[in-house]
């Protein structure tokens, strides 16, 4: 049986099957799931509505990611709850910027990135070449971010046992890459 | 020149005097075509994006890309400058010379450019991406600068952890460089197509396959001197391959279109008004006592139609290159060793045309 919009209950409309995914988030939990088809995600402001391919600049994505701003949040609604923990950077920071704090908020803005990236490049997946060696070799970057983050919070929080073994775990894991010896802990 | 009464002296800066290769004026299409550059825009792993560090990380990143770029096997070393250790007025030398961009000279985390003494190799650290790789050649070379950006590259990404996904490619701060990370761009000069009023047809023509025309020198989508920057603006979903591809195809279609348009200036009714436009321009910057930015670039530009339509004799086109550098403020003012308030820097200006192009004339045309 094929899934049906929560919003407008067709299985199938003009735009197609429901394929919007939204998840309302509180204090970490999921409290909310509904799936959307495209007309419904743009009439409840979830999505900006599509339009001809734009000649893209960085300013122009800044004003589009602004653009695509749901209706005016208070705390503790979806908008405001979805944060990098790489970076700390939000959802609305994002918005208002057009630029991602670190690599891992590719992964946790990912919804909101697809049609952007469709918009900007009229693509969504990479087609160039891949880094000859690092791939294999190098450390999982969500690994290594987290390890960042733990390592500042520790330094904050003046657990310098805690600290130094992050550290060192993090310059375990950067000598993972070739010559790599003398690479910085990044904090 | 040295500086005159009333101006202030100041100290002479670290980096080189020599001009640019990309200034070198040969290559393909030069006439038209200047300067090739290609960039890729590449990312550490387990550091926060350049914009969103603090200054600590973007200190220890700093000093470690420094460190890597230094141990790089290149067959000459990069010359490292920490931008923090130089002048403002050097900083913007070298934004002048494409080295660095306006954003790198004024942000204040600490961050470092890296050059070759043929300037053609730039590297930036710490600009809104933790590196810029920039490769400079005169003329439309598209695929021989990616090829030097390339194996830069590659030995880069042999040494540091770069930012990469599969599904995205290599990561970037700003979502419009995501993917290959690439920009390949040409600087083109388009007197005739401007003269034509074509130039806004050529723009839209450009962007209709995803390219962007961008004036070089002025503010916003105002060119002066008639100089534009033709770059891709897709860089996720197509290979690199299919980028230079359609960067090289579209500046050779432009190009082409710029010949025919300037055949056509020169010859019949129009050639008349052409040749006044060219040798007007030739007179003021020869006479004139005072010259501003756009009246220069602007004078500079028909002269230059000129000197490559075979119409102005004495002067060679690097000459004019030369100087469409030389005579920005910045570089006016290091060659002077002196800071010059506006009114200054326009009569300094003015002075350095004149003893440049002043041996220059006229060809007799054989048609008057």
């Amino acid at each position: 049986m094929q899934p049906k919009c929560t919003h407008c209950g067709n299985a199938q409309c003009e735009n197609g099957a429901p394929t919007v995914h939204v998840l309302d988030v509180e204090g970490g939990k999921v409290v909310k799931k509904q799936l959307l088809c495209e007309a419904a995600a743009e009439a409840l402001g979830v999505l900006q509505p599509k339009q001809a391919s734009l000649g893209m600049t960085a300013e122009i994505l800044q004003h589009l990611s602004a653009g695509l701003k749901a209706k005016p949040t208070t705390p503790g609604t979806r908008t405001a709850q979805t944060t990098c923990p790489g970076c700390a950077t939000t959802l609305q920071a994002f918005r208002e910027r057009g630029r991602l704090g670190c690599p891992r908020c590719y992964e946790v803005f990912k919804p909101h990135l697809l049609r952007l990236l469709d918009r900007v490049h009229d693509a969504v997946t990479h087609r160039g070449r891949f880094p000859s060696k690092t791939d294999r070799t190098a450390p999982d970057p969500v690994t290594l971010t987290d390890l960042h983050q733990r390592l500042r919070a520790a330094v904050e929080a003046e657990d310098y046992e805690e600290a130094a073994r992050l550290r060192d775990e993090i310059r375990k894991l950067g000598s993972g890459a070739p010559q790599d010896s003398a690479r910085p802990g990044g904090i | 020149m040295a500086p005159g009464p009333g101006e202030d002296e100041i100290p002479q800066v670290p980096t080189g005097t020599a001009l640019g290769e990309w200034l070198g004026g040969v290559g393909p299409a030069v006439e038209i075509a200047l300067c090739t550059r290609v960039r890729f825009a590449r990312n550490v792993q387990g550091y926060r994006f350049s914009p969103q560090m603090d200054t600590d990380e973007a200190r220890d990143l700093d000093a470690f890309l420094r460190q890597t770029l230094a141990a790089l096997p290149l067959a000459e070393p990069l010359r490292l400058h920490e931008l923090t250790d130089l002048e403002p007025l050097e900083r913007e030398v070298l934004v002048e010379r494409h080295l660095i961009s306006r954003e790198l000279a004024h942000v204040a985390r600490p961050r470092s450019v890296g050059f070759d003494d043929a300037e053609s190799i730039a590297v930036m650290v710490n600009e809104e991406d933790h590196l810029r790789i920039q490769v400079f050649q005169s003329g439309l070379r598209v695929a021989e600068a990616y090829r030097v950006a390339e194996r830069l590259d590659d030995l880069l990404i042999q040494r540091i952890p770069v930012a990469f996904s599969e599904e995205f490619g290599f990561l970037t701060s700003c979502p419009t460089n995501v993917g290959t990370g690439l920009r390949a761009s040409v600087m083109v000069h388009l007197p005739g197509l401007v003269w034509s009023d074509e130039i806004e047809k050529a723009a839209n023509s450009a962007q209709k396959i995803h390219l962007a025309v961008r004036g070089l020198y002025g503010e916003g989508s105002r060119a002066l001197g008639d100089f534009y920057q033709v770059s891709n603006q897709i860089t996720l979903g197509r290979t690199e391959d299919e980028v230079l591809d359609d960067v090289s195809t579209a500046v050779e279609k432009l190009v082409e279109w710029e010949r025919r348009v300037r055949d056509a200036l020169l010859s019949g009714a129009r050639r008349t008004q052409t040749l006044d436009r060219i040798h007007r321009a030739l007179g003021t910057l020869q006479n004139a006592r005072i010259l501003n930015t756009e009246e220069c670039l602007n004078n500079l530009s028909a002269v230059r139609f000129g000197v490559h339509a075979g119409l102005i004799d004495d002067l060679t086109a690097r000459e004019l290159d030369q100087i469409l550098l030389l005579s920005q403020p910045a570089h006016l003012q290091r060659l002077c060793r002196a800071r010059l308030d506006p009114a200054a820097r326009d009569a300094r200006r003015a002075a350095l045309v004149r003893s440049v192009l002043g041996g220059a004339r006229p060809c007799r045309d054989p048609e008057f």
